[in-house]
């Protein structure tokens, strides 16, 4: 038997396999999932004590919950075939406000600090909403400058990634706002809940939240559809009815909230509101959605996938500071899983077109 | 047929991108029931024309009118409303979804809406979609292919098949038949005759002038962004290609403007 026919008769059991396979395991999510039990496995193989215990567990399910939403968020906009860069010193400035209006007060924040009186701190829930508002209507900023002005989504969120992160160290003048201990904020970042004897960080309770509402959205809803069309082919997308304007600042305006939500989680976690979070947290993002097998082409990616890509990112810079694999060298494997990712991701769209 | 009010209207539709002028002042009328060709040569300015009719394109001056009704056509959805459906030269598929989800894409069936939150009824809208694939005898194995994977021959009758889908008035078919093999082509064409049996007007823009001869009532010629011909279809094949091939080339015009020719002659 020589190559060639070895090569067909091995292709078409293949085939056969994949005919044979029931629906779910076909879907792209699966060797992602894989890939993410075999890292588990292989970590706690290595350091049983550690890997599964509670502690680890929660830092691991933190990092996940930080990353993971940022992705969710670059996962709206990657569809439609654009991109956010701003949401990494988004979280820096979020976090600040959140911090300076519990802190201190609306007026404690230029340009507000000229204009208005002494005000009192603000209540926790006021200052949350009054954040995640103001990162939303970034978001619809970015979308308005991408979808009127057809500014490259690249340039205007790099626009507002310089702008933030100046905004946020002129706000503190480089300083953090630290909450006193035992502030009630705090317990959104640092608690945890009991689920069947396990506990869960609050964090990851709300990224779990947050995937559900995101995964109903882009599976069930006709906006969802509609965001899966315009990376598809906006102009198809466009002459069928659909209105691709309000659909792609809706997907800026998620990103831009979400960016919002990290930083008052952060804020909390960390206890104060610094400048100096969320540094090149948006690629760190962007990197788990594409791990997640989302095409950066727009119009294919899922909610799972982007959770499992920052479960992956997770799960290997936990494992590696176990191990004691330098930082540096956390990174460079990081960027290989990275580019293994997009390569893989490339061929099976060809063998697939 | 000229006694009825016409179906569709358009006035001096002028259109330009950047320097190039696609539209320079064209008129076109469509009677209810009646298949009109449109024919002329590449970059005459066809597409650009049912462009505008869709809402694809906002016309620079122009008027239309829909059963005697001026429209105000400022997107595909306002021409959607007026029962205008079209067929474009690319199909205007999304690749990356189904066949059932590009049927039904900016019409979803919804279950139930919440203000911008309206749930799909993914069932009713799959069901449907294998409902018209097969009587419109569509060769797809199932509506939850994507349209990437489709032939060109499929994407092409998945396109036409989602403009006749929704009960239209008007269905604009830009060059529908080219991706086609012969069997399908006299299939379209078929299906061209039933649209107009049920009482249809349909617009058929087509290079194949064998086509447009078979189907249409009457043709109309673009030129260089100008309307050069708009008589019934008549005579046998030979003399019908001839005449409309010595419209498109310029050989022959019906709406020279004498006036300003014969000045500029004599100027
Ligand atoms: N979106 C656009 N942007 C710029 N120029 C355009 C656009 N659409 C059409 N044109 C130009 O307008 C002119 C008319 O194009 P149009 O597509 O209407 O021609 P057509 O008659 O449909 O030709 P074909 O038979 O090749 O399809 C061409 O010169 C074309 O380049
Ligand atoms: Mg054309």
């Amino acid at each position: 038997m020589n190559v060639s026919s070895a090569l067909t008769k091995y292709r078409a059991t293949l085939r056969e396999l994949q005919t044979r396979t029931p629906g779910f395991l076909r879907a792209r999510e699966v060797p992602i999932a894989l890939v993410f039990l075999v890292l588990c496995f292989y970590f706690w193989q290595e350091k049983p004590n550690i890997f599964l215990r509670p502690a680890n567990l929660a830092v691991i399910m933190r990092f996940v919950a930080t990353y993971g939403l940022l992705a969710i968020g670059e996962l709206l906009v990657i569809l439609t075939r654009g991109i956010d860069l701003s949401v990494g010193s988004m979280t820096a400035l979020t976090g600040v406000l959140v911090a300076t209006l519990m802190m201190k007060g609306f007026d404690a924040i230029p340009p507000f600090n000229n204009v208005l009186p002494d005000l009192s701190p603000m209540g926790m829930w006021a200052a949350i909403v009054l954040v995640l508002a103001f990162s939303a209507l970034v978001g619809i900023w970015h979308g308005l400058f991408v979808t009127k002005f057809h500014i490259p989504p690249f340039i205007i969120t790099l626009g507002t990634w310089l702008m933030a992160s100046g905004a946020a160290a002129y706000i503190t003048r480089g300083y953090p706002i630290v909450f006193p201990s035992g502030f009630a904020f705090l317990e959104l970042g640092q608690g945890e809940q009991e689920v069947l004897g396990y506990s869960i960080p609050n964090m990851f309770i709300i990224l779990l939240l947050v995937a559900a509402v995101v995964a109903f959205i882009l599976n069930m809803t006709t906006l969802g559809r509609h965001i899966y069309a315009i990376g598809g082919d906006i102009e198809a997308a466009r002459v069928s009815g659909v209105k691709v304007d309000r659909v792609r600042i809706f997907c800026y305006a998620g990103s831009g909230m979400l960016g919002g939500l990290v930083g008052i989680l952060l804020a909390s976690r960390l206890g104060q509101g610094t400048p100096a979070v969320g540094t090149a947290y948006e690629l760190w993002a962007i990197a788990a959605t594409v791990i997640g097998g989302t095409s950066l082409f727009g119009g294919e990616g899922t909610v799972l996938g982007v959770i499992l890509g920052a479960a992956i990112m997770g799960v290997m810079s936990n494992g590696m500071v176990l191990l004691n694999v330098s930082s540096y060298l956390q990174q460079v494997v990081l960027g290989v899983v990275l580019v293994i990712a997009v390569t893989w991701d490339m061929w099976r769209r060809r063998r697939a077109g | 047929m000229a006694e009825q009010t016409p179906i569709v209207e358009m006035q001096n539709i002028k259109k330009h991108f950047g320097a190039v002028q696609a539209l320079r002042g064209v008129d076109l009328t469509l009677y209810p029931g009646e298949v009109l060709g449109l024919v002329g040569d590449n970059a005459a300015g066809k597409s650009t024309l049912m462009k505008v009719l869709s809402g694809a394109y906002l016309p620079d001056e122009g008027q239309i009118f829909i059963k005697g009704k001026k429209a105000h056509i400022t997107n595909p959805e306002d021409s959607r409303r007026l029962g205008i459906e079209m067929v474009y030269q690319d199909f205007a598929l999304a690749g990356n979804l189904d066949v059932a989800a590009n049927i039904f894409l900016g019409r979803e069936i919804v279950r139930w809406g919440l203000g911008p939150i309206r749930v799909m009824n993914k069932r009713a809208m799959e069901e449907q979609s294998r409902n018209l694939v097969d009587r419109l005898k569509i060769d797809i194995s199932s509506v939850r292919l994507k349209v990437d994977r489709l032939s060109g021959g499929q994407r092409q009758a998945v396109a036409i098949g989602r403009a006749t889908a929704f009960d239209a008035k008007v269905i604009i078919m830009d060059e529908p038949t080219a991706a086609l093999s012969v069997a399908a082509i006299s299939k379209v064409l078929d299906l061209i005759r039933e649209l107009k049996a049920q009482g249809c007007s349909v617009i058929l823009i087509s290079h194949r002038l064998e086509d447009i001869y078979a189907v249409s009532d009457r043709v109309i010629v673009l030129r260089q962004g100008r309307k050069v011909a708009d008589r019934p279809v008549s005579g046998n094949i030979h003399e019908f290609r001839e005449n409309i091939v010595a419209y498109m080339v310029g050989a022959k015009n019906d709406f020279s403007q004498e006036s300003e020719e014969t000045l500029a002659e004599r100027g």
